[in-house]
């Protein structure tokens, strides 16, 4: 069903890579690249304008970043394809795509062929494309996730403080024990407090003896 | 203190007695039951001889020759070996009354009173240093206890050693007025002491706070100025025992002698000598020198000789002094031409001492003139003065020297930390500008040019070395530059620099974060993934830590970075240096935040950062 080529908005800040972009795909047949924005501002025109159905999107764009644009147009509920097209390699950047609703990321220096299996997944396939060589975002693990397993991760330093706190000591005699300044202490308290989710000294020492932390 | 109207009189009289004085018309002093005070010298002539006659007697008499004088005091010159006065006190009042003759010059050798009692010479009283007895107060004094209706005749002797002149006022007074003075002196004496002792005490705190030697010579010159009051008011005949009171005059000229080298040269550092008047300085300085030791020399090792031509040496003293405070006198004018503000105020302070000191010498050497006032000299009054103006203008001078030492300082660490903000905004715009460069523009066109041969030529080799390229320039982007914080914010990028980090280091790296927004600014971001990256390095470098944690809190008004690790940590003296550190505080402080540095050997570091960011 080649009857009609998608229709391909680019949205890149350097030319060459739109002028490349556009001979490659030149070539695929059932795809025509309808126009080629720099950046967010014209952005909304293009899309009325054409009507494309899939979004070649950089990251790196000068007012506002890809992931920002990305975030907006699933925000409007526009279902638009977005193939992110990057330098960025990097795992926290793949799995912020996808949380925000991208459909497949590819990296600059991919080939032709990745390209169009790229565009062809995006436009008959609900799965995420990724390209050759990005790193796919592993399973996270649900130790480090779980919010009461973070909370209880005390380090040294705040054990020792801890201590101190639950055996009744205020901050200044902590910091001349300790031989610190008593506004390190006083901060290492409040990033207790803020930690455990307690706000007093008292909160404080059930917490500790409720979950055994010493 | 009760002043009748005639002694008011007399004491601004004898304030500006000049040597003019009328002559006495005769040598009875009357009184009745009023209290009064008299200069003797007003009613007598001195009578002298250059010969000692031995002990007095009223057949010697014609030995002596008159001696014309119109000093308000008695003075003896270099060459009169005895003197005498005769004089006359008469009760007019109906009880018998304690008449007092009290001396102002405290090293009297040997003076003598003389009663004429019915022909013969009654010794009413003698004092002096030669006598070997000790008087209870500071002064010396004569009390003459006079009958109702008595009147009798007088004979005051003089034995005094010849080189030396000897000038003294001698004030007959009835003893309540006399005592009513000695209050009022004892008064003003106290306050000079404790002025000076204050002074003292103040300018070596100041030595101690500004190490500056011109407060320490000050503080010398204090010191040795209230020993020469002390015993130019004869408190050494109160102090010392009654054998060795001649000690007494051995410290009066050691100290007038070395309270004079050390203001005179302290005045010449204060008043910039060296750079005004270098000559004289000069001069002035080798002047001392010889003064003291030729001083010196004479009175403790060549007696003899001192004793045969004491006469020269003495004029010769009185004239290096002279000249040394007609050279203060000079440079204080041109040091006043110089310097007009605080200059005006050292200029005060010398010019009493300058005068006071001219007015001692003259007194004592020609006896010239005389300026005293409530029986205290005027050196008395000139030096108190001077203190008081020398403490308040060094004061001043510390004054200012802290102002322009501050407002330096402050210059110094604004520029200094200008300099490092500068130096970190370009190191780190640059970063930015590289980083972006390589890894948008190059990137892209590298990555193009690799699809366009791609296309065209299929070769696995080629398109291996095109990938190899992107990923270095990648890499290498990355490295200086954090462009992803903008997109996946601080804790995004520092779970990415992590991530490269444990790929090389044995290192367990424990990041979270805790209620940290996910919107702070950019700027922020940017310093804190810095500051993170450079306490990494860190560790990696020095610390030999098997374990950190990374923690980011946000507050209500602040966001925390808490880096702890469990390496050897460092001595707390090495935290504040180091290039790291440096840059790490610099940023710290362009976000006005603080930075808590702990750390002990072997029990690793902490390192908390806390950034405001409601205003920001």
């Amino acid at each position: 069903m080649n009857d009609q080529p998608r229709k391909i908005l680019i949205c890149e800040d350097h030319q060459i890579v739109i002028d490349g972009l556009r001979s490659i795909i030149q070539d695929f047949s059932g795809f025509e690249v309808v126009d080629a924005i720099n950046g967010y501002s014209n952005l909304y025109s293009s899309l009325e304008k054409y009507e494309p159905s899939i979004l070649l999107l950089d990251l790196n764009l000068p007012q506002k970043n890809g992931l920002e644009i990305l975030q907006e147009l699933r925000g409007k509920n526009n279902d638009i394809k977005v193939l992110i097209l990057t330098m960025y390699n990097k795992k926290t950047i793949v799995n912020k795509t996808i949380t925000h609703g991208a459909n497949g990321f590819l990296l600059k220096n991919c080939s032709s062929e990745d390209l169009l299996d790229a565009l062809n997944h995006v436009s008959k396939e609900s799965g995420f494309y990724y390209g050759e060589g990005v790193v796919k975002s592993t399973k996270p693990d649900p130790l480090k996730e779980d919010e009461f397993y973070k909370r209880i991760q005390l380090t040294p330093r705040e054990k020792e403080i801890i201590k101190y706190l639950c055996d009744g000591n205020k901050v200044p005699d902590i910091a001349s024990a300790m031989s610190i300044s008593p506004l390190t202490v006083e901060t290492h308290k409040k990033n207790i407090y803020r930690k455990l989710g307690v706000d007093s000294s008292i909160k404080l020492v059930t917490f500790v003896h409720e979950n055994q932390l010493l | 203190m009760k002043i009748n109207c005639y002694k008011t009189y007399w004491f601004l009289f004898s304030l500006f007695a000049v040597c003019f004085t009328p002559l006495h018309a005769n040598d009875s002093i009357v009184f009745h039951d009023a209290r009064f005070s008299k200069n003797l010298k007003d009613f007598v002539t001195i009578n002298i001889s250059k010969k000692n006659e031995g002990p007095f007697s009223t057949d010697k008499l014609d030995r002596f020759a008159s001696l014309d004088d119109k000093r308000s005091f008695f003075y003896l010159g270099f060459d009169v070996a005895q003197a005498y006065s005769k004089f006359t006190l008469e009760n007019q009042s109906n009880t018998s009354k304690e008449v007092i003759l009290s001396f102002s010059y405290p090293f009297l050798e040997d003076v003598s009173v003389y009663k004429v009692d019915q022909g013969d010479l009654k010794l009413e009283g003698s004092v002096g240093i030669n006598l070997l007895k000790q008087g209870v107060e500071r002064t010396w004094k004569v009390s003459i206890t006079l009958l109702p209706k008595e009147r009798s005749l007088y004979y005051l002797v003089f034995n005094k050693s010849k080189g030396k002149p000897l000038a003294t006022d001698i004030i007959v007074q009835d003893s309540d007025t006399y005592y009513n003075t000695h209050t009022f002196q004892s008064v003003a004496i106290g306050s000079y002491a404790g002025l000076v002792l204050l002074s003292l005490l103040f300018t070596t705190l100041i030595f101690v706070f500004i190490k500056r030697t011109l407060f320490l010579l000050y503080g010398l010159y204090l010191t040795i100025l209230l020993i020469f009051i002390g015993s130019y008011l004869g408190y050494t005949n109160l102090l010392l025992p009654p054998e060795s009171l001649d000690v007494g005059r051995a410290i009066y000229v050691i100290s007038i002698e070395l309270s004079t080298a050390v203001f005179i040269l302290f005045a010449q550092q204060v008043l910039m000598a060296k750079k005004y008047l270098p000559k004289l300085k000069k001069s002035v300085e080798f002047v001392i020198v010889f003064q003291f030791a030729f001083r010196i020399f004479l009175h403790f090792m060549a007696n003899s000789m001192y004793a045969a031509q004491v006469e020269l040496f003495m004029k010769l003293w009185y004239l290096t002094i002279l000249f040394l405070i007609v050279a203060l006198v000079i440079e204080v004018f041109v040091y006043l031409k110089h310097n007009k503000k605080i200059g005006a105020y050292f200029a005060i302070s010398y010019l009493f001492m300058a005068i006071g000191s001219i007015l001692l010498v003259l007194y004592h050497s020609f006896g010239l003139l005389k300026f005293s006032f409530y029986g205290l000299p005027g050196i008395f009054y000139a030096s108190a003065l001077e203190v008081c103006f020398l403490t308040a203008t060094l004061t001043l001078v510390v004054g200012q020297i802290y102002q322009e030492r501050n407002s330096l300082a402050n210059k110094l660490v604004l520029q200094q930390q200008k300099f490092l903000n500068a130096f970190v905004q370009g190191q780190e715009d640059e970063r930015k500008r590289v980083g972006s460069e390589l890894h948008d523009n190059i990137g892209s066109k590298i990555s193009n040019l690799k699809r366009l041969f791609s296309t065209k030529y299929s070769d696995e080799k080629m398109q291996k070395e095109f990938d190899d390229i992107c990923e270095d320039v990648r890499t290498v982007a990355h490295s200086i530059t954090p462009a992803e914080i903008s997109l996946v914010g601080l804790s995004g990028a520092i779970d990415e620099l992590l991530e490269t980090i444990e790929k090389t280091e044995q290192l367990t790296i424990n990041f979270n974060t805790f209620q940290f927004p996910e919107n702070l600014n950019e700027g922020i971001s940017t310093h804190l993934f810095r500051i993170v990256q450079e306490l990494l390095q860190n560790v990696i470098k020095h610390a030999n830590a098997s374990c950190v944690d990374i923690q980011l809190f946000g507050h209500k008004n602040s966001v925390t970075l808490s880096f702890e690790d469990d390496g050897q940590g460092v001595a707390q003296k090495n935290t504040s240096s180091g290039i790291g550190l440096k840059n790490i505080r610099s940023r710290v402080t362009q976000m006005n935040g603080q930075l808590l540095f702990d750390s002990l050997p072997d029990k690793g570091t902490s390192v908390l950062v806390i950034i405001p960011t409601k205003y920001t």
